[in-house]
C-alpha cells in the first residue's frame, strides 16, 4: 500500500458533479456503436454457417432486430445531443429517392425472418431530390422497424413527389396508431402516456424533418392510420 | 416469408454487379477487432483480396506498394493523423487514382467531414453500425458514379482544364442525378483556371435551385477573388451564422476582412473558430499572426503556444513557428524565454540550417533587447553567415534579420535584405503587411512603407514594361526582359511565371524554338515545386501544351 491508498480520497459526490454526463454520455455512444458494429458483425458469420435451420434463422434475425433497435435508439440520443450542440451540419445532397428507399429495404431485408413479414416498395427511380441522407434513414429506419413490430404480414415503403415535397411513406397492415397518437401528431409529450414509451424516436423523426429547409418551406412527419394496407402509414414530408 | 418486389438494382440503374473476387481491398482502422469485422463483411460481398492496415503510417506503406480498388478507412485512427488527413495526404501524394474508391468510416457524423474541395472528399461515407448490404449498395452507385465522371477527372489529372468543362458541358446534357454534382465541378475548374466570373455564375445557378453552404461559400470565394472584400465577408459571415461549425467559412471570414483592411475584424472571427474546433493548426498559426500585428500580444503568444504544443508530435511545426513565439517574447522584453525557445528549436530539427538560422536571428534580437548589444551583433553575423549559405529563405526570417540589422544600426544591409524579401514577393500583400508590421514596431514606419512600396514598384514597372513592350508587338523584347527580371528575382513566383508566359506567347506567333521551350519547361517545373496547386501555372501548361501541339509537337 502506498502512503496515498491510506489518504481519504477526494469526495466522490463532488467529484461526479464536476463531470459534463451529457458530453460523456455522448462520447460513450459513440463506443457503443461501435460495439454494435462488432456484434452485429458477429451474427453476420454465424448467419453465414449452415444448419442452422428455419428456426435458428427466425432467431437470428430477431436478435438482429433488437440490435437495430439498439441502434435507432443510439442514433437519436446521439443525434439530438449534437443538435442541441449545434455541431450537426444538415447535409443535403441531391439524390434518388431510390437510393435511400433501396437502403432501408436492404437494411430491413434480414431482419423479416423474425415475424414472417412481407415488404415491398415502389419508387421511380428518375425521382431525384435534396435531403440528408443519415437523417432520413435514421427516421426511416426506426419507422420499419416500428411497422415490423405492428405489420400483421405486410409493409409498404414508397416514396414520390407530392405537393414540392417528397413523401416517403412507411405503412403497414397492423392495428394503426393508438388514437392519442394520431391527435397529437409528433409531439413528444403526449407520447408519454401511451403505451409507456419515452417517444423519443418520434420526437427525433419530427426534429430530423423540420431541419430539413427550403426557403420558407420546412419538412414535417405524419402519423394516420389507413393507407393503402389499412394499418399505420407513418409520411416523412421533405421539402 | 418475405416477397421481394423490389425493382432489382440492375433493373433500375442498368448497374453492373460487381465482381468483388477481382477486386483489391485495403481496411485502415486502428482497432484490431474493427478489421477483422470489416473484413468478415467484405467476404459477405465475395472479396477475397484484403489487406489491413493498422494505422495511417501503415496505410501508406501499403498504397506505395500497390494499387487498390476499394479502401474503407476508419476516420478515428487512434493518434496522430484522422481519416480526412490521411486521405488528404494520399490525394496530394497521388496514391490512389481517380478510380479508387475511397470510403469514411465513422460512428457518428461530425462536422469534420465538411470538406471544401470536391477533390479532397472521400467518395463516401459510412457510418457504423453498418449491414454488408447497404455496403454493397453505395459500392454499386460508386462505381457507376466514377465511370460517369472519369472523363472529366483524367482530363483534370493531364491538367487539360478546358477540355475538362467542355465534358462537364456534355454530360450536362444528361445529368441526371449528377446535375448538382456536375454544375459544383465545373465551378471548382473554373476557380483552378482563375475565370471567378464564370464561377460565380455557376455557383448562383447553383443556389437558384437550392441554398446549400458549400454553393455560398463558392460564390463568397469567387467575390474574393475579384476584390469584392465586402461582399464576400457578408456571405462568410452568414454561413458562420447559419452554420457554426463549418470552419472553413471563419478562415475566409477572416481573410476577407484582413484584405479589406480590417484586422481586428479577422482576429474576432479566427477567435470564435478557435473556441469551436481549438487543435488546427494552421487557424491557430494565423490567429498568431494577426494577433501579433494587431499588438495583442497575449493573444499572440497563446495561439503560436498552442501550434508548438498541438504540433510537438506531429510533422506540422517548423522553425518558424519557433521563431513566432520567441519573437512574441522579445517584444513582452521575456529575452530568456525568446531564447529557450529557439534553444529547442534547434533541439527539436537537430541543428538544421534553417533552424540554426532562424536561432541566430531571434538570440541577436533577444540580445539587443535585453541591452547585450556586444552578444546581439555576434548572433547577427552569424546570422547573416547563415542567410547566405542557405539556398530557400524560408517565410519572414528576412524580416526577423532584417529588423536585427536595423537595431543594430547596419541600415544598408537591413534594407537591402527588406528590399530583396519584397522584390521576390512584390504582390504578396500579406508579407508587405507583415513587413510594414516590423518597420511599424522599430518605429521606422513612414520610412518602412516607402521601402516596401519602392521595392515593389520595381518589380511591377519591369513587369510593366514587359508587357508593353508585348503589347507594342515586340515579343521578344519582352521575353528577354522577363528571362534577365529572373536571373535577379529567381524567388518571385510572379516574374518566373510571366517569363514563362512571355516565351510561350512569342513562340505562339514566331514558331518554335527549342533553347526557349526549355527555358519555359524549366521555369514552370520551378513554379510547380514551390506551388503545385498555383492558378496561373495551371494555365500555362495547358498554354504550353497548345502551342506544342500548335507546331505539331507532343507536348
Amino acid at each position: 500500500m502506498t502512503p496515498a491508498d491510506r489518504e481519504p480520497g477526494p469526495d466522490p459526490a463532488r467529484e461526479l458533479g464536476a463531470i459534463d454526463f451529457t458530453a460523456l454520455f455522448a462520447a460513450q455512444i459513440h463506443d457503443l456503436k461501435n460495439l454494435l458494429f462488432l456484434l452485429l458483425g458477429g451474427l453476420e458469420t454465424l448467419d453465414q454457417r449452415t444448419g442452422i435451420g428455419p428456426d435458428g434463422n427466425a432467431r437470428l434475425a430477431l436478435l438482429k432486430y433488437n440490435g437495430q433497435l439498439i441502434n435507432d435508439k443510439l442514433i437519436q440520443m446521439l443525434s439530438l445531443y449534437r443538435f442541441n450542440r449545434g455541431a450537426y451540419p444538415i447535409n443535403l445532397e441531391y439524390r434518388p429517392a431510390a437510393d435511400l428507399i433501396e437502403e432501408i429495404f436492404a437494411e430491413a431485408r434480414p431482419l423479416l425472418a423474425a415475424k414472417s413479414i412481407a415488404i415491398s416498395s415502389q419508387v421511380d427511380p428518375a425521382l431525384c431530390w435534396f435531403y440528408d441522407r443519415d437523417l432520413a434513414a435514421g427516421v426511416l429506419n426506426n419507422a420499419i422497424h416500428n411497422a415490423l413490430n405492428c405489420a400483421r404480414s405486410k409493409i409498404r415503403l414508397s416514396a414520390a413527389e407530392e405537393d414540392g415535397f417528397l413523401a416517403i411513406r412507411v405503412e403497414d397492415n397492423g392495428p394503426g396508431f393508438p388514437q392519442e397518437i394520431i391527435e397529437h401528431g409528433g409531439e413528444v409529450k403526449s407520447l408519454d402516456r401511451s403505451g409507456g414509451k419515452t417517444g423519443l424516436g418520434l420526437y427525433f423523426s419530427s426534429v430530423c424533418a423540420r431541419l430539413h429547409r427550403n426557403g420558407e418551406k420546412s419538412g414535417r412527419i405524419e402519423l394516420t392510420n389507413g393507407g393503402s394496407l389499412g394499418g399505420a402509414m407513418f409520411t416523412l414530408r421533405l421539402p | 416469408m418475405s416477397t421481394d418486389l423490389f425493382p432489382t438494382k440492375a433493373a433500375s440503374q442498368g448497374g453492373q454487379p460487381i465482381n468483388f473476387q477481382e477486386k483489391n481491398f485495403l481496411v485502415i482502422d486502428d482497432v484490431v477487432g474493427m478489421r477483422s469485422s470489416m473484413r468478415v463483411t467484405i467476404s459477405t460481398l465475395g472479396g477475397v483480396r484484403i489487406d489491413m492496415a493498422g494505422s495511417g503510417i501503415e496505410a501508406i506503406n501499403r498504397l506505395e506498394l500497390r494499387s487498390y480498388d476499394i479502401i474503407l478507412c476508419d476516420y478515428d485512427l487512434g493518434g496522430g493523423k484522422d481519416g480526412q488527413q490521411l486521405l488528404e495526404e494520399i490525394k496530394r501524394r497521388k496514391l490512389i487514382g481517380h478510380s479508387t474508391i475511397f470510403m469514411m468510416v465513422t460512428a457518428e457524423r461530425g462536422y469534420e467531414k465538411v470538406v471544401s474541395a470536391v477533390e479532397l472528399a472521400p467518395d463516401d461515407y459510412l457510418i457504423k453500425p453498418f449491414a454488408g448490404e447497404v455496403l454493397l449498395l453505395r459500392l454499386e452507385r460508386l462505381v457507376q458514379k466514377k465511370a460517369f465522371f472519369l472523363p472529366v477527372y483524367d482530363l483534370m489529372d493531364r491538367q487539360d482544364y478546358r477540355r475538362a468543362i467542355q465534358v462537364c458541358d456534355l454530360l450536362m446534357q444528361t445529368p441526371g442525378q449528377h446535375l448538382i454534382d456536375l454544375l459544383r465541378l465545373k465551378a471548382e475548374i473554373c476557380m483552378t483556371l482563375g475565370d471567378y466570373a464564370k464561377a460565380r455564375s455557376l455557383y448562383e445557378q447553383i443556389l437558384a435551385i437550392r441554398d446549400i453552404p458549400w454553393a455560398r461559400m463558392g460564390l463568397a470565394k469567387s467575390l474574393f477573388h475579384q476584390n469584392n472584400f465586402g461582399d464576400a465577408a457578408d456571405i462568410f459571415q452568414r454561413v458562420t451564422e447559419a452554420n457554426p461549425n463549418y470552419m472553413e467559412a471563419y478562415d475566409w471570414l477572416a481573410k476577407s476582412h484582413t484584405a479589406a483592411g480590417d484586422e481586428q475584424a479577422a482576429q474576432s472571427a479566427l477567435t470564435v473558430a478557435t473556441e469551436r474546433s481549438p487543435r488546427t493548426l494552421h487557424r491557430r498559426k494565423t490567429l498568431g499572426e494577426i494577433a501579433y500585428r494587431n499588438d495583442d500580444l497575449e493573444t499572440a503568444q497563446n495561439s503560436y503556444e498552442a501550434v508548438l504544443e498541438f504540433g510537438k508530435n506531429s510533422a506540422f511545426t517548423s522553425p518558424e513557428d519557433y521563431a513566432n513565439l520567441s519573437r512574441v517574447f522579445i517584444d513582452k522584453g521575456e529575452c530568456d524565454r525568446a531564447m529557450t525557445i529557439m534553444k529547442d528549436a534547434r533541439k527539436t530539427f537537430k541543428n538544421s540550417p534553417e533552424s540554426l538560422l532562424h536561432g541566430a536571428v531571434m538570440d541577436s534580437l533577444a540580445y539587443e533587447k535585453a541591452g547585450d548589444r556586444e552578444s546581439a551583433e555576434a548572433e547577427l553575423r552569424k546570422a547573416l553567415a547563415y542567410f547566405d549559405l542557405n539556398e530557400s529563405r524560408p517565410g519572414k526570417v528576412s524580416l526577423d534579420l532584417g529588423r536585427a540589422c536595423f537595431q543594430l544600426g547596419d541600415e544598408e544591409a537591413g534594407k537591402k535584405i527588406v528590399q530583396d524579401f519584397i522584390k521576390n514577393n512584390h504582390d504578396d500583400k500579406n508579407i508587405h503587411r507583415h513587413a510594414e508590421d516590423m518597420f511599424k514596431k522599430i518605429g521606422m514606419h513612414d520610412k518602412g512603407k516607402e521601402i516596401i512600396r519602392d521595392s515593389s514598384r520595381v518589380v511591377v514597372t519591369l513587369n510593366n514594361q514587359a508587357v508593353r513592350l508585348a503589347q507594342a508587338g515586340d515579343l521578344k523584347g519582352s521575353v528577354d526582359l522577363l528571362m534577365q527580371a529572373v536571373a535577379e528575382y529567381q524567388e518571385n513566383t510572379v516574374i518566373v511565371l510571366n517569363a514563362a508566359h512571355a516565351i510561350l506567347a512569342y513562340m505562339q506567333a514566331q514558331g518554335w524554338n527549342e533553347e526557349l521551350s526549355q527555358a519555359a519547361r524549366d521555369y514552370l517545373a520551378t513554379v510547380k515545386s514551390r506551388d503545385p496547386d498555383n492558378r496561373k501555372y495551371l494555365v500555362l501548361i495547358q498554354m504550353y501544351k497548345d502551342v506544342a501541339l500548335q507546331y505539331g509537337l507532343k507536348p
